[in-house]
């Protein structure tokens, strides 16, 4: 896939989120740091990077629904259509939510309201964003979504709870929720980490194949590499709050740049290769934010070839390839290491 | 792939033998582990058996759950989680189990683990039927089987300390003296490549990874030679879970343990299993030897799943065959007539709908459970 | 839904039996006894009874066994019998008096419920503002303070400051609405203050812990206002458990509210039931404990069906 052309709709510029702690408030945990991305119209983003990497919080932070207190956005630009979300009122982010920007979520059992039917839950999104619809019309459109999403049956199971249907069939209503309204923009938080693999796949075959049919944009964020490579135009690798690697899905598997990039590649076992190869680890555990020195590489305590520099300056994102950028002071010995590879 | 000699290729000739370790020479995954193995824990394990040997056997193994209805808690039916397993393992070798949400690969290891009395078969393990054994006898399987579960977070208790945590088993068998004990929680401890210091600390102070860690050194600490892990990685982040399969396949080859790994990916249980089981409501579609099984896959559950495991490789993963799966695994409480898969398999035809295929041999021990695959 | 309240109504029989026979068994094994009261009633008067004469009159000399098959049969026909010290049978006490007891009871959980659900919405959407901390303070103070002084205050204060008098003459509803609701008024503000605080926490809390689950998150990130956040999600969920806790409270009620009766002049039947137990009053006593029984089972019927209503996951079985 080539550099994503289009316009940008989303442009998250220098995003620093930070949960506050302690009596005076000292303890600041930095798990947004710095993190710039952005999403082009239509284009399908991965947001790539374990637990604790701010991942989840950036996507809460475009929404505007970070939990204050302790979240924070302290600062940078959510930059969306060109207009800054973060300076945005309460009413003009409703607006926003769910019309233009969707979110699906990553415990389907959980994210619906268990006392409400599934049906209604979907006709009260079609209702707020659409004043003059009756409930008649919303529950009527409610059913049709529900069976766009492949769901057998809408019309009954549009009055069925929450808890009377699968894991699967609550993540498929949870889209039909989130698309009800022909958003621009759907960010999926690990929309399949509680899914079996088959399930899996069926779910994010249809959020590929709404994307294409409402020409919507769709940030999934994730930490499976595989699902990845088998969907997104562009990755975005994020490390420590901040993005390390970004570029068109293909070339970051293909020739990566980034230590950690390469790490996460390794890590997983591959079924096309032979048995013994990948599950290289990447040593050590990721990293505590709140005590990682502002100035220095995130990534250096846990890198092979971090050196005095890395743990004395940032290293800035550099374009290493057509719209493929990387933050590594080490890029070459990373590229020589990935190309002795399978 | 680049180097097509190495893959399993079309005649699935790869060698049966543990892949090489992980970790590369400057990542020391678990270093000072040499000068601890081999003493104690080889002393009080049982006398080694040759390899080669099976160590623990399961024949026509079944557990049901009743479901009541009404009143008078009238019996309704049975879950059969598991209906009718057999398998044997071989001493140091691991058997993985793959499986959906729902096709009772837990209930099975916990039937192993004999967590679970099984309404059926029986678990034969080194020459003894375990399957009905109560209190003592009970107790001293416990020694040579343990079990590793998946969440990290819920199985430790938050009030004892890790040190606490793994001698449990031990103190309750008193297996060592007090001045033993210290020195096996520390051994057990850098066994599992965490410094042996923090056996003094609580679990909340680990992160998930780690905890994983003592919950290994707790299944280590009785001296076992076999372990049930089930979904052992599911909860931890990849460059975690790799950790944790390249310890537990360090410690296989160190002290011949033997295991059943269960788990919902594919390419994980892949990577520490010499055989692989899939499992679908209650019964194994097909068992065969991992590469064989990776290589050619003949049941068509089992082409779906491997199908639906994505390749972190996009090249490679845009080329493959995608043989997608719909709907869900229906209810194992009214499984279909017939072959179980036949709601959601393709080639289902009328012979599938009536009558269950049995396990059989499609060639070099490859098992499969599928009229189409084994004809008559 | 029939058939599940059919099922726990005919449930009650049996319980209602065991009822019955532990208050039997519990009245007579109480140290002192009915005759004892008689005998020394009659001393008072100057009259002489024996003790066999009285217990012959108050129908004691027969065995336990039949003595209780009696007053269960008698129960059967609708007859509770006699009480033994007022010249009055115990259906007579019962239902005139326990229908005030209810009025007070349900008076003062409409009064509690409707301040505390508001008040403790509103701490939750606005946790640890002055308003909250003020409201929070405030419910820990009328927890806190025993009934019996919030009662006398509100009797001497309103006198002494505003000329003010708490009507103190029992008005039956029947002979006048208004003059009995004026007359109910204050005691059952009384009684629903010292609820009230306990309540309006519950509902606090139970509110913030929904408001951190997922699907108010989803709610908002549809879009969704605050006000319907609050109201279609967050409360309908807490609603779940303050049910429950009110409807045990309603259930403690009706006899709980002996102090506020007494000091308010109203004859309601939590006097009756501790003067029919200090007088050994057999028959009264055990009346009234079958009647609250009753009424304790049909609340909790009510608790779960009003839960089923909340919350659909829960299935009557």
């Amino acid at each position: 896939m080539a550099v994503q052309e289009g316009e940008v709709i989303l442009d998250v510029q220098n995003l620093q989120t930070w949960f506050l702690s302690g009596k005076h408030q000292e303890t600041r945990l930095r798990a947004v740091d710095g993190l710039s991305y952005q999403v082009h119209k239509g284009e399908f983003v991965a947001v790539v990077g374990e637990s604790g990497s701010g991942k989840s919080v950036s996507a809460l932070s475009v929404m505007g629904l970070v939990p204050y207190p302790p979240g924070l956005i302290v600062g940078g630009k959510v930059l969306f259509h060109g207009k800054d979300l973060l300076q945005a009122t309460d009413e003009e982010m409703q607006a926003i939510r769910g019309e233009k920007i969707a979110m699906v979520f990553q415990e389907p059992s959980t994210a619906l309201n268990p006392v409400v039917t599934v049906g209604k839950q979907i006709a009260e999104a079609l209702r707020i964003h659409n004043p003059g619809m009756s409930k008649k019309e919303a529950m009527a459109k409610a059913a049709g979504l529900l069976g766009e999403v492949g769901i057998p049956n809408p019309e009954v199971r549009a009055r069925q709870y929450p808890f009377e249907l699968s894991g699967g069939m609550q993540q498929r209503a949870m889209i039909a929720m989130a698309v009800s309204c022909g958003p621009e923009l759907l960010v999926a938080d690990e929309p399949t980490t509680a899914l079996d693999v088959t399930v899996q796949a069926q779910v994010l075959d249809l959020l590929d194949r709404l994307r294409k049919k409402l020409g919507m944009a769709v940030v999934l964020i994730t930490h499976n590499l595989g699902v990845v490579a088998r969907y997104a135009d562009s990755v975005k690798v994020v490390y420590g709050g901040k993005a390390v690697e970004t570029g068109p899905t293909d070339a970051v598997f293909e020739e990566p740049c980034h230590p950690y990039t390469l790490g996460l590649l390794r890590a997983v076992p591959r079924l096309d290769l032979p048995r013994g190869y990948g599950l290289h680890p990447i040593v050590g555990e990721p990293p505590d934010m709140s005590k990682v020195p502002e100035e220095s590489c995130a990534f250096a305590a846990r890198c092979r070839y971090a050196t005095d520099g890395c743990r004395e300056g940032r290293p800035p994102m550099e374009e290493v390839g057509e719209g493929h950028y990387c933050a590594c002071f080490h890029k070459g010995e990373t590229l020589e290491e990935r190309r002795a590879l399978p | 792939m680049k180097d097509g000699a190495k893959g399993p290729g079309p005649d699935g000739n790869l060698p049966l033998e543990p892949p090489p370790l992980p970790g590369t020479p400057d990542m020391p995954v678990h270093p000072g582990i040499d000068e601890f193995v081999d003493k104690d824990i080889a002393a009080r394990e049982a006398p080694e058996k040759a390899k080669g040997e099976y160590i623990m056997e399961a024949e026509g193994l079944q557990m049901y759950f009743p479901v009541t209805k009404g009143l008078f808690k009238r019996k309704a039916g049975d879950v059969k989680a598991v209906d009718g397993v057999s398998f044997r393992i071989r001493q140091g070798r691991t058997l993985g189990v793959v499986g959906e949400s729902g096709s009772g690969k837990s209930t099975l290891g916990n039937c192993v683990m004999r967590n679970l009395r099984p309404t059926g078969g029986k678990v034969v393990f080194d020459g003894q039927d375990v399957t009905r054994l109560e209190g003592k006898a009970l107790a001293a399987y416990h020694k040579r089987v343990t079990m590793v579960t998946q969440d990290p977070f819920a199985s430790l208790d938050p009030r004892m300390t890790v040190a606490d945590s793994v001698l449990e088993g031990v103190r309750i068998n008193r297996l060592a003296d007090k001045a033993g004990e210290q020195a096996l929680a520390e051994r057990m401890l850098l066994m599992v490549g965490l410094n042996p210091k923090y056996g003094s600390r609580y679990p909340h102070e680990f992160s998930g990874g780690q905890r994983q860690r003592v919950s290994i050194a707790r299944a280590l600490a009785m001296g076992p030679s076999f372990i049930i892990c089930d979904e052992v990685v599911s909860a931890l982040d990849v460059s975690v879970q790799a950790q944790v399969v390249g310890l537990l396949q360090q410690l296989q080859q160190q002290l011949g343990l033997s295991y059943i790994f269960i788990g919902h990916d594919l390419s994980v249980v892949r990577y520490l299993s010499h055989e692989v089981a899939v499992m679908y409501l209650g019964k194994f579609m097909e068992v065969a030897g991992s590469d064989e099984l990776y290589g050619h896959p003949l049941h068509p559950y089992t082409q779906a799943l491997v199908s639906a495991a994505p390749i972190p490789k996009p090249s490679v993963d845009r080329a493959r065959p995608r043989v997608s799966l719909e709907g869900e695994p229906p209810s194992p409480i009214h499984p279909p007539q017939g072959c179980r898969f036949c709601t959601r398999c393709r080639y289902a035809e009328k012979r599938c709908r009536e009558e269950e295929p049995a396990l059989k041999d499609a060639g070099g021990g490859h098992l499969v459970a599928c009229h189409k695959v084994t004809g008559g | 839904m029939g058939k599940y309240v059919t099922k726990r109504l005919l449930l009650l029989i049996p319980t209602l039996f065991l009822v019955c026979l532990m208050v039997f068994v519990l009245m007579r094994m109480v140290p002192g006894s009915a005759v004892e009261m008689v005998v020394y009633n009659f001393k008072q008067n100057g009259q002489v009874i024996t003790e066999a004469e009285a217990r012959a009159r108050l129908g004691l000399d027969k065995p336990a066994v039949e003595q209780f098959f009696v007053w269960i049969w008698g129960m059967l026909h609708g007859d509770l019998g006699d009480c033994l010290f007022r010249g009055d049978t115990v259906w007579h006490v019962i239902s005139s008096e326990l229908p005030v007891s209810l009025e007070l009871a349900i008076m003062s959980f409409i009064i509690s419920t409707a301040a505390s659900i508001p008040l403790g919405l509103f701490c939750a959407a606005h946790p640890d503002t002055a308003a909250d901390v003020a409201i929070r303070t405030l419910s820990v103070i009328f927890a806190s303070v025993p009934v019996f002084w919030i009662g006398t205050m509100v009797l001497v204060y309103p006198a002494v400051w505003w000329g003010y008098s708490v009507p103190l003459t029992f008005v039956p509803i029947t002979k006048g609405f208004v003059a009995n609701m004026k007359m109910f008024l204050v005691p059952s503000l009384v009684a629903a203050l010292t609820t009230c605080g306990n309540n309006i926490r519950f509902v606090r809390t139970c509110t913030l812990e929904v408001m951190r689950q997922d699907y108010v998150r989803t709610a908002w990130a549809k879009g969704a206002k605050e006000r319907r956040v609050m109201f279609s999600h967050a409360f309908r969920n807490a609603l779940i458990p303050v049910v429950t806790m009110f409807g045990g409270s309603v259930a403690g009620m009706i006899g709980g509210n002996v102090v506020i009766e007494n000091m308010f002049n109203i004859p309601g039947i939590g006097q009756q039931v501790v003067t029919a137990l200090s007088n050994r009053d057999y028959p009264l006593a055990q009346g009234c404990t079958v009647v609250f029984a009753i009424f304790v089972m049909l609340v909790n019927l009510i608790v779960d069906i009003t839960y089923k209503w909340c919350d659909p996951r829960v299935t009557l079985e």
